[in-house]
């Protein structure tokens, strides 16, 4: 196939300033698709009841770090959901006490839903804290991924069964679930989240 | 008797199927005929008098040959007032005023349901009736219509025929008739009973049951039935291929809560002159797939029909066509035309079947993450050579509207240059339907393999442009 197209060329030079930002973030490409909130998941059963043992309702705040979650809207409302850059298990350093993914265990009524044709009609209905998946680590703690907005489920992420470590080795393609919100209204769809981190 | 009449008369004695054998005899008929109210006309229909001259003699005339008192005032019991010159005029006006360039029509009749009734019941008055007895196959009531009509239009150059592209569609209504069918019918609300249901069960009305509900000869009426006349015309096809030269052009209009997206699209700007030219209601553009608002379409254009909806002039188009593709040409429009034409309906099946079967050739502009190394960019072209098979989930911009599924699909050839920095050019062909963004930068990974999973680093598509849409129509003018 010849390569060279004579007659389209390119201007490049309209493309530096964004080249620019991108040669530091490569990650910011996904600003041209997804406008991007965060969640704070509510901390799983099991590692709540650990933490119970300190007294101070502040410091214990302060201390624990949160789990925040992605939120990317595509501009057709569509939600992503899957671990922000500010989560536990993606930071390098809590990984040495949290451990490595073992395993991503979705919840019963997210895998047994049926999501089918174009309208969708008996896709599975979800709350902002209704629970997507289980994270396992070696350790053996918990981290629970919630939905964060209200909506229907459009997809869960099948390769994580396969290839959990996926979901924090890169988190845009560990993405836990696609969800369509019962909204088209963005306050009301980010109403459990915040702008930044 | 004026000569019209005598002529008439005299032919209709003279006709095979008369049973009237003196002028006296018709006399009579006509004068019996009378006694019911009804107009001129229905008593030369019901005389069995042809078709002619004599139904466009003006009324007073007619009554005073046949030796009738008065014409009645009010509106004929028989044809509910449809039948009259008045009327006739109307409906020929109403066509011309639309200006259709049609030499030739078909009329479409739609007669209040009571006439049914109606005429059955002069019909029985007949039968029961000395003078009248011998009447059989009257004339037609819509028949005589047509007739007259057509007559009308002969006056603007047009003749009506049995079947063509132009039908005028008259319908009457007549409210205060309606009450009429509803002893035939069950219902409460005779307005609703279909007009093979009234006719079905008229016909297997017995006479001694249609008396006992109705009245023979037909109750009087005051008012005339209301007319609507409307005309429909078989659709124009006009089929081209459009290119599209700058971005944020969508195909057609693309309104989003009520606000325009685009400020342009290729249907309205192709499409506005055509509808001008052949001022139809309206239009209706079909492409052969088509490319984003962001996308262009270069090369040869996408094929595409526009179809233009109830047409006023169909005639002498292909040069004023022709004018509509020059023009956009050498003003430079942003979306341009080629081999625009006049098709035929059977043309257009085309179309959609190249949309899913002719493969599509593709230039874009490419950013990676990272450079890409001499091996890799080797390593993809080389592998571009033979067919990939892709795997396509349904796009993240498009999973609201379309089915949640996994599509094959085919890149029959791929081709990537570095141009500067982390910009590269590819070229890719492939089968109708690949999602070309999609394959770039991988959907989040959903489509498998991808341009960032063969590079191993991230990669979006800033620019794409359509270079080829390798269905060849319609033919080159």
């Amino acid at each position: 196939m010849d390569v060279t197209s004579t007659q389209i060329t390119y201007d490049i030079g309209a493309y530096a300033q964004l080249n620019e930002q991108l040669r530091i973030k490569p990650e910011l490409y996904l600003d041209r698709y997804f406008v991007q909130q965060f969640y704070a998941c509510a901390i799983a059963g099991k590692r709540k009841h650990d933490e119970a043992e300190s007294t101070d309702a502040e410091t214990r705040d302060e201390a624990i770090p949160r789990e925040w979650q992605y939120v990317r809207m595509s501009p057709n409302k569509l939600c992503v959901i899957g671990l922000a850059g500010s989560h536990p298990l993606l930071d390098p350093e809590q990984r040495k006490h949290i451990g490595e993914v073992t395993k991503v265990e979705f919840a019963d009524n997210v895998k047994n839903s049926v999501i089918k044709g174009k309208r969708k009609k008996q896709s599975l209905r979800l709350m902002p804290n209704t629970k997507l998946c289980t994270i396992h680590t070696a350790d053996g703690k918990e981290y629970a991924v919630r939905a964060a907005v209200k909506g229907v489920l459009m997809e869960w992420n099948g390769r994580l069964e396969s290839d959990p470590s996926l979901v924090t080795r890169c988190p845009e393609q560990g993405f836990v679930a696609i969800i369509k919100p019962s909204t088209d209204d963005n306050q009301k769809i980010f109403s459990e989240c915040v702008s930044s981190v | 008797m004026t000569n019209v009449v005598e002529a008439a008369i005299a032919e209709s004695l003279n006709s095979p199927h008369s049973k009237y054998e003196t002028i006296e005899q018709i006399k009579d008929a006509a004068a019996t005929l009378h006694q019911t109210h009804a107009c001129t006309l229905c008593i030369l229909r019901f005389l069995q008098i042809a078709h002619g001259p004599v139904y466009q003699d003006q009324d007073t005339q007619l009554y005073e040959q046949l030796g009738l008192s008065e014409q009645p005032a009010e509106p004929c019991p028989v044809c509910l007032g449809i039948l009259s010159n008045d009327v006739a005029r109307q409906i020929a006006e109403k066509y011309t005023a639309q200006e259709f360039d049609a030499q030739q029509v078909t009329l479409g009749i739609e007669v209040p349901k009571s006439i049914y009734v109606r005429h059955r019941s002069m019909q029985i008055f007949c039968s029961t009736n000395i003078a009248l007895t011998s009447i059989q196959d009257v004339v037609d009531v819509k028949d005589t219509l047509k007739y007259m009509v057509a007559q009308q239009l002969a006056n603007h150059s047009v003749t009506v025929v049995a079947e063509c592209d132009t039908q005028i569609d008259i319908a009457f209504a007549h409210p205060e008739s309606a009450p009429d069918c509803q002893f035939l019918v069950d219902r409460a609300n005779s307005a609703t009973a279909s007009r093979v249901a009234i006719i079905t069960k008229l016909t297997a009305c017995t006479d001694a049951e249609l008396t006992a509900h109705f009245t023979c000869p037909p109750p009087p009426i005051t008012t005339r039935a209301n007319i609507s006349v409307s005309t429909k015309r078989a659709s124009i096809f006009v089929g081209g291929r459009y290119l599209k030269l700058e971005r944020n052009i969508s195909q057609t209009p693309f309104i989003v809560e009520g606000r325009r997206v685009t400020e342009h699209s290729v249907s309205e700007i192709i499409g506005a002159p055509l509808q001008q030219l052949t001022k139809c209601d309206s239009y209706n553009m079909v492409g052969s797939g088509r490319e984003d608002a962001d996308v262009r379409m270069l090369g040869d254009g996408r094929p595409f029909y526009i179809e233009c909806i109830n047409p006023r002039r169909i005639r002498t188009l292909d040069a004023d066509i022709c004018e509509i593709e020059r023009t956009l040409s050498t003003t430079n429009s942003p979306v341009q035309a080629r081999r625009l034409q006049v098709i035929r309906a059977q043309d257009t099946a085309i179309i959609k079947e190249g949309e899913e079967n002719k493969t599509k050739h593709y230039c874009a502009l490419v950013w990676f993450a990272h450079k890409l190394s001499q091996e890799k960019l080797a390593e993809i072209n080389e592998l571009g050579k033979h067919d990939i098979v892709l795997e396509q989930k349904t796009p993240v911009r498009v999973l609201h509207r379309r089915a949640p599924l996994t599509r094959p699909r085919k890149l029959l050839a791929l081709a990537i240059e570095h141009i500067e920095g982390c910009f590269y050019r590819v070229r890719i062909e492939s089968e109708a339907g690949t999602y070309i963004k999609e394959f770039v930068h991988g959907d989040l990974g959903r489509t498998v393999p991808s341009l960032a999973g063969l590079a191993d680093t991230p990669a979006d598509i800033f620019e794409l442009d359509v270079e080829c849409v390798s269905l060849d129509f319609p033919p080159a003018v």
